[in-house]
């Protein structure tokens, strides 16, 4: 256990922001291929847990006595979780009138 | 007494606008669920007194000798209380027209005015947040907000439609947004203070750092979404088009405004360094909102979309005071969006209208209006001649205003084209006053020709022609006595102390390169 948790410290800062980099393509990469509203709006997900992995790292290896950083991934998982819920109910109500959540069958504004 | 020290401790007392607001917020939100829905008689003219008390309480606040509160997350400059009085104003505006627009449409609406009210919060704090979270949490709280208004007539699909592309648009512009923070709090070691961000940055000599451009870049991105600049307006024009018309009327000018002034503080606050980055990323942007915004404008069928596309170009306008960088160039800004405020809410109160007796907001069916409704007609010419600049009217000394100040900072080219797309824009907007007053009966539409009574005594309908008037009067006089709201956009900005060390700031990297050059030929 002991020995685990010093390789944890021994790692590289590098690390954790390569791999929220990665994240965040993926979420970007979803965003613009998904045809599902349902899916965009998990790709969005996958962009605020990006930089929550971000701020984690950040504060954990910069800032570790006031840890603004994981104050802040708190408050971007509450924020989150609402955006979530508005997402859906928006989503709902689309559904009701359109019986479909296909993102190119909404086209009804249009110039 | 605990209480009262820790309110001492933080300096609360510079939110008491915010804190009105709010609980006008809750008597609202009670009062709708005690008393039902009779409430509605009452509860605009309620949320309208409590906006204009947090104007006078924002009044008092004016010149606060100690504006830093919470710790230095909030700050309550006058650079601040001016953007916070336009946003509470707007929505006092908005409200009025939306009260007979809501009750047409068959929605409740204490709950359209409490989600109004909740985004207009939002927007006044962000006006004055200058910590990374509690920018984050305004930002959201006023687009949370204004995702729900737009959906608001949930059985329209058009709606729907709209709700759901500004959410999808708008959260994925936050997520970007928030990328560029973390990468800002991390480079900066571990600070979300934006003061304190700065001098961290600069300490650890990161200035040119690759990371430091990427967390620029991002963050432009998420401003420049909320601002609805081109390249990143492509929400604007469906969601104007989809969404109801009140609610159209408060993100053109409340939500806009906010996003003006996080602009304004974030790039002076936390990116001094990079100030030929950040300002040459706005030329960009200004160029392709000027260019866009009043070149798509002319081919618009939809008095909503034209509206839509002009304010991505009105946008472009005031971004040429951002770029100037200097206290003029601020001013401008303030300026700009005062007059634009009375302006733009006027086009919008007359755009209701027509489309309550109408049930239509394309442009060909407002031909020969001026025959059935002068009123109406007199008031949406004048907000659209200002609108486009025409002397003697608001828009014009604000147009002046903002290119002098561009002119003086040397962004020739940038007033330049700013000096072609205004008269690309006048033209659009004269098209539609042009149709208004045509003389022959048969050119009328038949929109105008089954044109309804003029009837003020529904529902309603006195708080929306208070509004028409009021908007009217504001729009014409604002020109002949701009003189007052010139002095305020002066003074809030010269009593600004966090862009005064801008400006020098400016001055030292204009002279910079200038000696680099020197020792170069030296050598």
């Amino acid at each position: 256990m002991y020995d685990f948790e010093d390789k944890f410290r021994n790692m590289q800062l590098q690390y954790f922001l390569l791999l929220a980099a990665a994240l965040f393509c993926i979420g970007i990469y979803g965003l613009i291929t998904s045809r599902n509203a349902v899916r965009v709006l998990m790709s969005i997900e996958l962009l605020l847990n990006a930089v929550n992995l971000n701020l984690m790292a950040f504060s954990s290896y910069l800032d570790p006595l006031e840890i603004k950083g994981q104050v802040f991934t708190v408050f971007v998982i509450t924020v989150a979780a609402a955006e979530a819920a508005v997402g859906l109910a928006i989503i709902l109500a689309i559904y009701r009138n359109r019986d479909t959540v296909d993102m190119e069958q909404f086209n009804l504004l249009k110039w | 007494m605990d209480f009262a020290n820790l309110v001492d401790q933080l300096n609360a007392g510079t939110i008491l606008p915010e804190g009105i607001v709010l609980t006008t917020l809750m008597v609202i939100v009670v009062g709708d669920l005690i008393v039902g829905r009779s409430a509605s008689r009452w509860i605009p003219y309620t949320a309208i007194a409590g906006l204009l008390a947090a104007v006078v309480a924002l009044y008092l606040q004016w010149n606060n000798p100690n504006p830093i509160s919470f710790l230095g997350a909030f700050n309550s400059d006058d650079l601040s209380i001016v953007f916070r009085g336009i946003i509470a104003l707007s929505t006092a505006v908005t409200i009025l027209m939306s009260i007979r627009y809501i009750e047409q449409s068959g929605t409740a609406l204490a709950e359209f005015i409490g989600i109004m009210l909740t985004a207009t919060l939002g927007g006044m704090f962000l006006s004055g947040a200058s910590e990374l979270v509690t920018i984050f949490i305004s930002l959201e709280t006023l687009s949370i907000s204004s995702y729900l208004m737009t959906g608001y007539t949930k059985r329209d699909p058009r709606s729907n439609e709209a709700a759901l592309k500004y959410l999808l648009i708008g959260a994925s512009s936050t997520g970007v947004f928030l990328y560029g923070v973390s990468l800002l709090y991390g480079l900066s070691g571990g600070e979300t203070q934006l003061s304190a961000i700065a001098s961290a940055i600069a300490d650890a000599n990161l200035s040119q750092s690759l990371g430091l451009v990427i967390s620029l870049v991002f963050v432009i991105a998420g401003v420049a979404f909320k601002i609805s600049a081109a390249p990143f307006h492509q929400w604007t024009p469906d969601v104007y088009e989809g969404s109801p018309t009140p609610v159209v009327a408060f993100l053109s000018v409340g939500s806009k405004a906010a996003g003006f002034a996080l602009a304004i503080r974030l790039m002076n606050s936390a990116f001094p360094l990079l100030i030929d980055e950040w300002q040459f990323v706005f030329t960009a942007l200004a160029v392709l909102s000027m260019v866009l915004g009043n070149v798509v404008a002319l081919a618009q069928t939809s008095m909503k979309r034209m509206l839509a596309y002009s304010s991505i170009g009105q946008a472009g306008f005031v971004m040429i005071g951002l770029i100037a960088g200097t206290e003029a160039g601020y001013a401008s800004m303030i300026f700009y969006l005062l007059v634009y405020l009375f302006m733009n809410l006027g086009a919008f109160t007359c755009l209701i209208l027509f489309t309550l007796r109408t049930g239509t907001d394309q442009i060909s069916e407002y031909s020969g209006l001026y025959q059935k409704d002068p009123l109406l007609t007199l008031c949406l010419s004048i907000c659209l001649l200002s609108l486009g600049g025409i002397p003697p009217l608001a828009g014009f000394f604000g147009k002046i205003y903002l290119f002098w100040a561009g002119w003086q900072a040397g962004q020739y080219g940038l007033v330049l084209l700013g000096l072609v797309t205004t008269v690309v824009s006048i033209y659009y907007y004269i098209r539609v006053v042009r149709m208004m007053v045509v003389k022959e009966p048969q050119e009328m539409s038949d929109a105008v020709k089954n044109y309804p009574e003029v009837q003020w005594n529904l529902p309603g309908m006195r708080p929306l022609q208070v509004g028409l008037v009021l908007t009217l009067v504001a729009t014409s006089l604002a020109g002949i006595l701009s003189n007052p709201l010139f002095t305020l956009a002066n003074s809030s900005i010269a009593r600004t102390t966090t862009l005064q060390p801008i400006v020098i700031s400016s001055h030292f990297s204009a002279t910079v390169p200038a000696e680099n050059s020197a020792l170069q030929t030296q050598q």
